[in-house]
Protein backbone atom coordinates (compact mmCIF):
# COMPACT_ATOMS: atom_id res chain seq x y z
CA UNK A 1 0.00 0.00 0.00
CA UNK A 2 1.65 3.22 -1.03
CA UNK A 3 1.48 6.50 0.86
CA UNK A 4 -0.86 8.07 -1.69
CA UNK A 5 -3.62 5.58 -0.95
CA UNK A 6 -3.11 6.11 2.73
CA UNK A 7 -3.86 9.83 2.44
CA UNK A 8 -7.37 9.03 1.25
CA UNK A 9 -7.79 6.61 4.09
CA UNK A 10 -6.72 9.17 6.64
CA UNK A 11 -9.60 11.39 5.58
CA UNK A 12 -11.96 8.45 5.72
CA UNK A 13 -10.78 7.84 9.29
CA UNK A 14 -12.32 11.18 10.31
CA UNK A 15 -15.66 10.22 8.78
CA UNK A 16 -15.42 6.75 10.29
CA UNK A 17 -14.83 8.24 13.73
CA UNK A 18 -18.10 10.15 13.44
CA UNK A 19 -20.05 7.20 12.08
CA UNK A 20 -20.41 8.89 8.70
CA UNK A 21 -19.22 5.99 6.53
CA UNK A 22 -21.64 3.48 5.09
CA UNK A 23 -21.14 -0.18 5.97
CA UNK A 24 -19.23 -1.02 2.81
CA UNK A 25 -16.77 1.88 3.11
CA UNK A 26 -16.35 1.14 6.80
CA UNK A 27 -15.48 -2.48 6.11
CA UNK A 28 -12.98 -1.46 3.42
CA UNK A 29 -11.33 0.95 5.84
CA UNK A 30 -11.17 -1.59 8.67
CA UNK A 31 -9.57 -4.09 6.30
CA UNK A 32 -6.95 -1.54 5.32
CA UNK A 33 -6.24 -0.65 8.95
CA UNK A 34 -5.41 -4.28 9.74
CA UNK A 35 -2.59 -4.26 7.18
CA UNK A 36 -1.38 -0.66 7.51
CA UNK A 37 0.46 0.43 10.65
CA UNK A 38 0.68 3.96 9.28
CA UNK A 39 -3.09 4.39 9.09
CA UNK A 40 -3.59 2.53 12.38
CA UNK A 41 -1.34 5.06 14.04
CA UNK A 42 -3.15 7.91 12.28
CA UNK A 43 -6.33 6.56 13.81
CA UNK A 44 -4.73 6.77 17.25
CA UNK A 45 -3.67 10.36 16.55
CA UNK A 46 -7.19 11.30 15.55
CA UNK A 47 -8.55 9.62 18.63
CA UNK A 48 -6.21 11.75 20.73
CA UNK A 49 -7.32 14.89 18.93
CA UNK A 50 -10.92 13.97 19.65
CA UNK A 51 -10.11 13.42 23.32
CA UNK A 52 -8.28 16.73 23.46
CA UNK A 53 -11.34 18.48 22.01
CA UNK A 54 -13.48 16.84 24.67
CA UNK A 55 -11.46 18.45 27.47
CA UNK A 56 -12.53 22.00 26.61
CA UNK A 57 -15.35 23.07 28.94
CA UNK A 58 -18.07 25.64 28.31
CA UNK A 59 -18.65 28.02 31.24
CA UNK A 60 -22.43 28.45 31.44
CA UNK A 61 -23.82 31.91 32.27
CA UNK A 62 -24.88 32.61 35.85
CA UNK A 63 -28.63 32.16 36.36
CA UNK A 64 -29.15 35.81 37.31
CA UNK A 65 -27.99 36.82 33.84
CA UNK A 66 -29.74 33.98 32.12
CA UNK A 67 -33.20 34.05 33.67
CA UNK A 68 -34.34 37.34 32.22
CA UNK A 69 -33.12 36.61 28.69
CA UNK A 70 -36.51 36.36 26.98
CA UNK A 71 -37.81 39.46 28.76
CA UNK A 72 -34.69 41.42 27.90
CA UNK A 73 -34.94 40.43 24.26
CA UNK A 74 -38.59 41.46 24.03
CA UNK A 75 -37.85 44.72 25.80
CA UNK A 76 -34.96 45.40 23.42
CA UNK A 77 -37.15 44.52 20.46
CA UNK A 78 -39.84 46.92 21.55
CA UNK A 79 -37.76 49.99 22.32
CA UNK A 80 -34.61 50.74 20.35
CA UNK A 81 -36.04 51.05 16.83
CA UNK A 82 -38.04 54.11 17.90
CA UNK A 83 -35.28 55.49 20.10
CA UNK A 84 -32.65 55.15 17.41
CA UNK A 85 -34.61 57.45 15.18
CA UNK A 86 -34.49 59.87 18.06
CA UNK A 87 -38.20 60.17 18.58
CA UNK A 88 -40.08 58.21 21.13
CA UNK A 89 -43.30 59.86 20.01
CA UNK A 90 -42.95 58.35 16.54
CA UNK A 91 -44.00 55.13 18.22
CA UNK A 92 -47.33 56.67 19.13
CA UNK A 93 -48.25 58.13 15.78
CA UNK A 94 -47.65 55.77 12.89
CA UNK A 95 -51.22 54.60 12.72
CA UNK A 96 -53.45 52.49 14.84
CA UNK A 97 -52.18 49.14 13.68
CA UNK A 98 -48.57 49.95 14.40
CA UNK A 99 -49.47 51.54 17.73
CA UNK A 100 -51.50 48.53 18.70
CA UNK A 101 -48.63 46.23 17.76
CA UNK A 102 -46.20 48.27 19.84
CA UNK A 103 -48.60 48.21 22.74
CA UNK A 104 -48.92 44.46 22.48
CA UNK A 105 -45.16 44.09 22.45
CA UNK A 106 -44.82 46.32 25.46
CA UNK A 107 -47.50 44.43 27.30
CA UNK A 108 -45.87 41.18 26.24
CA UNK A 109 -42.45 42.20 27.45
CA UNK A 110 -43.87 43.30 30.75
CA UNK A 111 -45.89 40.13 31.12
CA UNK A 112 -42.85 38.00 30.44
CA UNK A 113 -40.79 40.11 32.81
CA UNK A 114 -43.44 39.79 35.47
CA UNK A 115 -43.52 36.04 34.99
CA UNK A 116 -39.76 35.74 35.18
CA UNK A 117 -39.45 38.12 38.08
CA UNK A 118 -42.14 36.09 39.77
CA UNK A 119 -39.66 33.25 39.95
CA UNK A 120 -37.28 35.36 41.99
CA UNK A 121 -36.86 34.17 45.48
CA UNK A 122 -38.41 36.96 47.47
CA UNK A 123 -41.71 37.03 49.30
CA UNK A 124 -42.67 40.23 47.58
CA UNK A 125 -42.16 38.88 44.09
CA UNK A 126 -44.26 35.85 44.90
CA UNK A 127 -46.85 38.18 46.38
CA UNK A 128 -46.87 40.53 43.43
CA UNK A 129 -47.20 37.62 41.06
CA UNK A 130 -50.11 36.19 43.04
CA UNK A 131 -51.91 39.50 43.15
CA UNK A 132 -51.26 40.29 39.53
CA UNK A 133 -52.67 36.95 38.52
CA UNK A 134 -55.53 37.26 41.02
CA UNK A 135 -54.52 33.79 42.05
CA UNK A 136 -55.09 32.83 45.65
CA UNK A 137 -53.43 29.48 45.04
CA UNK A 138 -50.21 31.44 44.58
CA UNK A 139 -50.95 33.32 47.78
CA UNK A 140 -51.04 30.03 49.62
CA UNK A 141 -47.78 29.03 48.05
CA UNK A 142 -46.30 32.28 49.26
CA UNK A 143 -47.35 31.46 52.80
CA UNK A 144 -45.69 28.06 52.48
CA UNK A 145 -42.50 29.21 50.78
CA UNK A 146 -41.87 32.31 52.86
CA UNK A 147 -43.57 31.40 56.16
CA UNK A 148 -41.70 34.08 58.12
CA UNK A 149 -42.36 37.07 55.91
CA UNK A 150 -44.89 39.77 56.75
CA UNK A 151 -46.49 39.31 53.39
CA UNK A 152 -47.06 35.64 54.00
CA UNK A 153 -48.89 36.50 57.20
CA UNK A 154 -51.00 39.06 55.37
CA UNK A 155 -51.66 36.62 52.58
CA UNK A 156 -52.70 33.97 55.07
CA UNK A 157 -55.09 36.37 56.81
CA UNK A 158 -56.62 37.75 53.68
CA UNK A 159 -56.92 34.62 51.64
CA UNK A 160 -60.42 33.18 51.85
CA UNK A 161 -58.82 29.77 51.66
CA UNK A 162 -57.38 28.67 54.96
CA UNK A 163 -54.11 26.83 54.65
CA UNK A 164 -55.47 23.79 56.46
CA UNK A 165 -58.99 23.84 55.04
CA UNK A 166 -60.16 20.98 52.88
CA UNK A 167 -62.65 23.29 51.19
CA UNK A 168 -60.91 25.63 48.75
CA UNK A 169 -63.63 28.26 49.13
CA UNK A 170 -64.59 31.01 46.68
CA UNK A 171 -62.07 33.00 44.61
CA UNK A 172 -60.50 36.13 46.03
CA UNK A 173 -63.06 39.00 46.05
CA UNK A 174 -62.20 42.25 44.32
CA UNK A 175 -62.06 44.20 47.60
CA UNK A 176 -59.41 41.91 48.92
CA UNK A 177 -57.35 42.47 45.83
CA UNK A 178 -57.44 46.22 46.40
CA UNK A 179 -56.46 45.71 50.03
CA UNK A 180 -53.62 43.53 48.80
CA UNK A 181 -52.34 46.30 46.56
CA UNK A 182 -52.34 48.76 49.45
CA UNK A 183 -50.53 46.28 51.64
CA UNK A 184 -48.03 45.47 48.96
CA UNK A 185 -47.35 49.13 48.27
CA UNK A 186 -46.71 49.99 51.91
CA UNK A 187 -44.55 46.90 52.34
CA UNK A 188 -42.54 47.88 49.29
CA UNK A 189 -42.10 51.45 50.43
CA UNK A 190 -40.65 50.17 53.70
CA UNK A 191 -38.29 47.92 51.82
CA UNK A 192 -37.19 50.72 49.53
CA UNK A 193 -36.51 52.94 52.55
CA UNK A 194 -34.31 50.25 54.05
CA UNK A 195 -32.48 49.26 50.91
CA UNK A 196 -33.47 50.74 47.57
CA UNK A 197 -33.41 48.50 44.50
CA UNK A 198 -34.56 48.96 40.91
CA UNK A 199 -36.79 45.89 41.11
CA UNK A 200 -38.69 47.14 44.12
CA UNK A 201 -39.13 50.59 42.67
CA UNK A 202 -40.37 49.17 39.41
CA UNK A 203 -42.83 46.97 41.24
CA UNK A 204 -44.04 49.90 43.27
CA UNK A 205 -44.71 51.78 40.05
CA UNK A 206 -46.58 48.74 38.76
CA UNK A 207 -48.72 48.79 41.87
CA UNK A 208 -49.59 52.45 41.35
CA UNK A 209 -50.49 51.62 37.80
CA UNK A 210 -52.71 48.78 38.95
CA UNK A 211 -54.40 51.20 41.34
CA UNK A 212 -54.83 53.52 38.32
CA UNK A 213 -52.77 56.22 39.98
CA UNK A 214 -51.00 57.40 36.83
CA UNK A 215 -49.06 60.40 38.22
CA UNK A 216 -47.53 58.34 41.04
CA UNK A 217 -46.80 55.49 38.66
CA UNK A 218 -45.11 57.80 36.15
CA UNK A 219 -43.01 59.35 38.88
CA UNK A 220 -41.79 55.94 40.01
CA UNK A 221 -41.04 54.76 36.49
CA UNK A 222 -39.06 57.94 35.88
CA UNK A 223 -37.18 57.40 39.13
CA UNK A 224 -36.18 53.90 37.96
CA UNK A 225 -34.97 55.32 34.64
CA UNK A 226 -33.05 58.09 36.35
CA UNK A 227 -31.53 56.17 39.26
CA UNK A 228 -30.87 52.80 37.59
CA UNK A 229 -30.31 53.59 33.91
CA UNK A 230 -28.36 50.36 33.34
CA UNK A 231 -30.76 47.89 34.89
CA UNK A 232 -33.23 45.80 32.92
CA UNK A 233 -35.94 47.57 34.91
CA UNK A 234 -34.96 50.85 33.29
CA UNK A 235 -35.83 49.34 29.94
CA UNK A 236 -39.15 48.13 31.25
CA UNK A 237 -39.85 51.45 32.93
CA UNK A 238 -39.08 53.22 29.66
CA UNK A 239 -41.60 51.01 27.92
CA UNK A 240 -44.24 51.84 30.51
CA UNK A 241 -43.61 55.56 30.17
CA UNK A 242 -44.03 55.34 26.42
CA UNK A 243 -47.16 53.28 26.88
CA UNK A 244 -48.62 55.81 29.32
CA UNK A 245 -47.83 58.68 26.96
CA UNK A 246 -50.03 57.18 24.26
CA UNK B 1 -38.26 15.97 13.29
CA UNK B 2 -39.43 15.25 16.84
CA UNK B 3 -37.67 18.26 18.33
CA UNK B 4 -40.30 19.84 20.61
CA UNK B 5 -38.66 23.20 19.86
CA UNK B 6 -39.97 22.91 16.31
CA UNK B 7 -43.57 23.00 17.54
CA UNK B 8 -42.75 25.89 19.87
CA UNK B 9 -41.21 27.85 17.02
CA UNK B 10 -44.26 27.29 14.82
CA UNK B 11 -46.57 28.37 17.63
CA UNK B 12 -44.60 31.51 18.28
CA UNK B 13 -44.44 32.27 14.58
CA UNK B 14 -48.22 31.99 14.29
CA UNK B 15 -49.36 33.54 17.54
CA UNK B 16 -46.50 35.79 18.68
CA UNK B 17 -47.43 35.05 22.26
CA UNK B 18 -44.59 36.27 24.55
CA UNK B 19 -45.10 33.23 26.76
CA UNK B 20 -44.24 31.04 23.75
CA UNK B 21 -41.17 33.15 23.11
CA UNK B 22 -40.07 32.60 26.68
CA UNK B 23 -40.48 28.85 26.22
CA UNK B 24 -38.62 28.96 22.93
CA UNK B 25 -35.73 30.86 24.49
CA UNK B 26 -35.62 28.47 27.43
CA UNK B 27 -35.58 25.53 25.05
CA UNK B 28 -32.73 26.74 22.84
CA UNK B 29 -30.66 29.25 24.79
CA UNK B 30 -28.12 26.75 26.15
CA UNK B 31 -27.49 25.17 22.77
CA UNK B 32 -27.20 28.52 21.04
CA UNK B 33 -24.88 29.81 23.74
CA UNK B 34 -22.65 26.71 23.59
CA UNK B 35 -22.22 26.93 19.84
CA UNK B 36 -21.46 30.64 20.01
CA UNK B 37 -19.05 30.21 22.91
CA UNK B 38 -17.16 27.52 21.05
CA UNK B 39 -16.87 29.84 18.07
CA UNK B 40 -15.85 33.06 19.84
CA UNK B 41 -14.11 31.66 22.94
CA UNK B 42 -15.35 34.33 25.35
CA UNK B 43 -18.20 33.85 27.82
CA UNK B 44 -19.36 37.47 28.02
CA UNK B 45 -19.38 37.90 24.30
CA UNK B 46 -21.13 34.59 23.88
CA UNK B 47 -23.86 35.80 26.26
CA UNK B 48 -24.31 39.05 24.36
CA UNK B 49 -24.37 37.25 21.05
CA UNK B 50 -26.90 34.75 22.37
CA UNK B 51 -29.12 37.67 23.29
CA UNK B 52 -28.59 39.13 19.82
CA UNK B 53 -29.39 35.75 18.24
CA UNK B 54 -32.65 35.54 20.18
CA UNK B 55 -33.50 39.10 19.19
CA UNK B 56 -33.00 38.11 15.56
CA UNK B 57 -35.20 35.07 16.06
CA UNK B 58 -37.91 37.35 17.38
CA UNK B 59 -37.49 39.87 14.56
CA UNK B 60 -36.89 37.55 11.64
CA UNK B 61 -38.91 34.47 12.49
CA UNK B 62 -41.34 35.34 9.71
CA UNK B 63 -38.51 34.67 7.28
CA UNK B 64 -38.27 31.06 8.43
CA UNK B 65 -40.18 29.27 5.68
CA UNK B 66 -40.15 25.75 7.18
CA UNK B 67 -38.10 24.37 4.30
CA UNK B 68 -35.39 23.73 6.87
CA UNK B 69 -36.09 22.52 10.38
CA UNK B 70 -36.28 25.39 12.86
CA UNK B 71 -33.10 24.39 14.64
CA UNK B 72 -31.23 24.28 11.34
CA UNK B 73 -32.41 27.82 10.69
CA UNK B 74 -31.48 28.82 14.24
CA UNK B 75 -28.03 27.22 14.07
CA UNK B 76 -27.37 29.00 10.80
CA UNK B 77 -28.34 32.31 12.36
CA UNK B 78 -26.20 31.70 15.46
CA UNK B 79 -23.15 30.43 13.57
CA UNK B 80 -23.22 33.33 11.10
CA UNK B 81 -23.60 35.83 13.90
CA UNK B 82 -20.66 34.36 15.82
CA UNK B 83 -18.44 34.11 12.76
CA UNK B 84 -19.14 37.69 11.69
CA UNK B 85 -18.48 38.92 15.17
CA UNK B 86 -15.29 36.94 15.62
CA UNK B 87 -14.00 38.06 12.26
CA UNK B 88 -14.66 41.71 13.10
CA UNK B 89 -13.05 41.38 16.49
CA UNK B 90 -10.00 39.56 15.18
CA UNK B 91 -9.49 42.42 12.78
CA UNK B 92 -9.88 45.00 15.54
CA UNK B 93 -7.72 43.32 18.12
CA UNK B 94 -4.25 41.89 17.89
CA UNK B 95 -5.06 39.03 20.24
CA UNK B 96 -8.22 37.09 19.49
CA UNK B 97 -8.57 35.61 22.96
CA UNK B 98 -11.11 36.78 25.49
CA UNK B 99 -10.37 38.02 28.98
CA UNK B 100 -11.92 34.90 30.43
CA UNK B 101 -9.01 32.88 29.12
CA UNK B 102 -6.91 32.93 32.25
CA UNK B 103 -4.11 31.11 30.53
CA UNK B 104 -4.18 32.92 27.24
CA UNK B 105 -0.90 34.14 25.90
CA UNK B 106 1.51 33.21 28.65
CA UNK B 107 4.38 35.63 28.52
CA UNK B 108 7.79 34.23 27.57
CA UNK B 109 9.23 32.36 30.50
CA UNK B 110 5.91 32.11 32.27
CA UNK B 111 5.22 28.58 31.10
CA UNK B 112 8.17 27.19 33.05
CA UNK B 113 6.62 28.38 36.27
CA UNK B 114 3.55 26.18 35.94
CA UNK B 115 3.67 23.29 38.38
CA UNK B 116 2.30 19.87 37.53
CA UNK B 117 -1.25 20.76 38.54
CA UNK B 118 -1.22 23.55 36.07
CA UNK B 119 0.12 21.43 33.28
CA UNK B 120 -3.37 20.26 32.49
CA UNK B 121 -4.43 23.87 32.11
CA UNK B 122 -1.55 24.57 29.79
CA UNK B 123 -2.65 21.64 27.66
CA UNK B 124 -6.18 22.95 27.76
CA UNK B 125 -4.96 26.31 26.57
CA UNK B 126 -3.18 24.64 23.68
CA UNK B 127 -6.31 22.82 22.60
CA UNK B 128 -8.38 25.98 22.84
CA UNK B 129 -5.84 27.88 20.89
CA UNK B 130 -5.64 25.18 18.23
CA UNK B 131 -9.42 25.41 17.84
CA UNK B 132 -9.52 29.20 17.76
CA UNK B 133 -6.65 29.29 15.30
CA UNK B 134 -8.66 27.32 12.74
CA UNK B 135 -10.19 29.37 9.93
CA UNK B 136 -13.83 30.15 10.82
CA UNK B 137 -15.32 27.77 8.29
CA UNK B 138 -13.28 24.88 9.68
CA UNK B 139 -13.99 25.78 13.28
CA UNK B 140 -17.72 25.98 12.59
CA UNK B 141 -17.77 22.48 11.17
CA UNK B 142 -15.71 21.03 14.02
CA UNK B 143 -18.06 22.67 16.53
CA UNK B 144 -21.21 21.45 14.82
CA UNK B 145 -19.90 17.94 14.20
CA UNK B 146 -17.78 17.21 17.24
CA UNK B 147 -19.58 19.16 19.97
CA UNK B 148 -23.12 19.45 18.66
CA UNK B 149 -23.15 16.00 17.04
CA UNK B 150 -24.88 17.21 13.91
CA UNK B 151 -24.63 14.83 10.95
CA UNK B 152 -22.54 16.24 8.10
CA UNK B 153 -25.58 16.42 5.81
CA UNK B 154 -27.31 18.65 8.35
CA UNK B 155 -24.18 20.77 8.70
CA UNK B 156 -24.24 21.30 4.94
CA UNK B 157 -27.75 22.74 5.34
CA UNK B 158 -26.73 24.94 8.26
CA UNK B 159 -23.73 26.29 6.39
CA UNK B 160 -25.47 26.44 3.04
CA UNK B 161 -22.69 24.51 1.29
CA UNK B 162 -22.38 21.17 -0.50
CA UNK B 163 -21.79 17.99 1.51
CA UNK B 164 -18.47 17.52 -0.26
CA UNK B 165 -17.34 20.94 0.91
CA UNK B 166 -18.28 20.11 4.49
CA UNK B 167 -16.23 16.92 4.27
CA UNK B 168 -13.15 18.51 2.76
CA UNK B 169 -13.36 21.35 5.30
CA UNK B 170 -13.59 18.85 8.13
CA UNK B 171 -10.57 16.94 6.78
CA UNK B 172 -8.57 20.15 6.60
CA UNK B 173 -9.58 21.05 10.15
CA UNK B 174 -8.44 17.71 11.50
CA UNK B 175 -5.15 17.88 9.64
CA UNK B 176 -4.52 21.29 11.25
CA UNK B 177 -5.60 20.16 14.69
CA UNK B 178 -3.44 17.06 14.48
CA UNK B 179 -0.45 19.08 13.37
CA UNK B 180 -1.00 21.79 16.01
CA UNK B 181 -1.41 19.35 18.87
CA UNK B 182 1.46 17.12 17.75
CA UNK B 183 3.78 20.10 17.31
CA UNK B 184 2.83 21.41 20.74
CA UNK B 185 3.43 17.98 22.23
CA UNK B 186 6.90 17.72 20.70
CA UNK B 187 7.81 21.26 21.72
CA UNK B 188 7.19 20.30 25.31
CA UNK B 189 9.59 17.32 25.34
ZN1 LIG C 1 -2.67 3.19 5.20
Amino acid sequence: MDAKDCEGFEDLLVLHGYGELDAQEGARLEAHLKDCPRCASAREDLRRVGQALDTVPVPMPPPERWDGLAAQVLALAAVPAGRRRGSISSLARPGLVRAAAVLLLVAGALAVAAGLLGHRETAFDAYAQAIRARNDGLLERLATEFPDSDLARVARDLSPRRMDAADPGPPLPRDHVVVHWETAASYLRQRIDLSPSPGDRFHLAEIYLAKQDRPEALEEYRAVLRDYPDSQFAMLAGLRIEQLAQ
Amino acid sequence: MDDPGQALAVRYQMGRDPADFERLVLHYRDRVYRVIYRLVGDADEAMDLTQEAMLRVHRSLDQWDHRAAFFTWLYRLAVNLAIDHHRRRSRDRAVPYGEDFPFADPRPGEVERYDEDEERDVLLLRVRRAILDLPEAQRAIVVLRHYEHLPLARIAEVRGVALGTVKSTLFAAFRSLRRALEAEGKEKV
